[in-house]
């Protein structure tokens, strides 16, 4: 009689979610379940009246099932932030074009120096922004739920990656032609992009060590 | 007189609580405690006595825990806390106040 009392919970709970509330839930029903059984059937029930009994003391779990349920489990970014996070993507995209006016207008010291100021600020806001996305958060214990954060967190991490990434090369050619020019060092200036991509490299090393 | 009617359901959390004041408990002892107390005249569908628990345990007047019974299943024990204790003393003050009341009204 108890496993038939066992088969109508978890027919009760077919379409509840796999997950760790709702495996206590049910766990915490049919132990209840089972000590009213005991209980009446040492009250001199036969086991068919005790299971009858006790099967109709449930009442309607619908709802409380129901309460379990998923939901919005991967919760993405709402609107608005969606909105906020393009306008400064198209800032920054919009900073590293106008940045190199001044290079083109003024082919001194503070052309250069401004170039790299305005390219620091289009960075910042880059990394700021891939910073702000909201992270996936685990909604319940469970494997699933975990690989889901996980992917999230590592999701993040290659985006910062990609930003500096995109950051970095601009600045790196201009470099080059900057000190070249300067100092007509064509002959060795081609250093600079074996060093850009050294950077580059520690940079991605050290975002997966702070892992 | 129904004995399901609104008048006992609006007080099942007070009812639990006051269940849980002198020590930690589990679904049907609760349940059958309130049956014994009221002769058989009441008693919670299992059901309705989760969504109870649920609901106190998310306003943090009672917590869960598991015990480690040595035979059958695991039971799901509930414990009062500090602040269930103060809505229990809040509710009966409002349920003694309602029931004067309504004493000299009907």
């Amino acid at each position: 009689m108890k496993d038939k009392l066992r088969a109508y919970i978890d027919s009760l709970f077919s379409d509840a979610p796999k997950t760790r509330k709702a495996y206590e839930l049910r766990e915490e029903l049919l132990s209840n379940l089972n000590a009213k059984y005991d209980d009446l059937i040492s009250r001199g029930y036969s086991e068919e009246e005790a299971y009858q009994a006790a099967v109709a003391g449930i009442g309607d779990v619908s709802e409380l099932i129901a309460a379990l349920g998923g939901g919005d489990v991967f919760g993405g970014p709402d609107e608005r932030q969606r909105k906020k996070s393009a306008m400064m993507v198209a800032l920054a995209v919009m900073l590293y074009i106008v940045a190199i006016v001044p290079v083109i207008l003024f082919h001194n010291l503070a052309g250069v120096v401004s170039l790299f100021v305005i390219g620091a600020a289009a960075t910042g806001i880059l990394v700021y922004n891939a910073m702000t996305q909201p992270r996936y958060y685990r909604a319940d214990e469970t494997l699933v739920e975990e690989f889901k954060e996980w992917k999230s967190a590592n999701n993040d991490r290659i985006r910062l990656q990609k930003n500096i990434s995109a950051a970095l090369w601009p600045l790196i050619v201009v470099c080059y032609f900057f000190i070249s020019f300067i100092y007509t060092a064509w002959a060795w200036s081609w250093i600079i992009f074996i060093l850009g991509a050294a950077i580059d490299k520690i940079i991605k090393l050290v975002l997966e060590l702070k892992e | 007189m129904s004995i399901t009617s609104d008048l006992i359901r609006g007080n099942t959390e007070t009812i639990v609580l006051s269940l849980l004041r002198n020590r930690d408990s589990y679904g049907y002892e609760i349940n059958k405690t309130i049956q014994d107390r009221t002769g058989g005249r009441y008693e919670l569908k299992e059901a309705t006595l989760y969504s109870v628990f649920r609901r106190l345990e998310e306003a943090g007047l009672i917590l869960s825990y598991w015990g480690d019974e040595a035979t059958g299943a695991r039971r799901r024990y509930y414990s009062i806390t500090p602040a269930g204790r103060e809505a229990y003393e809040q509710n009966l003050k409002d349920w003694q106040e309602a029931k004067e009341i309504i004493d000299k009204l009907i």
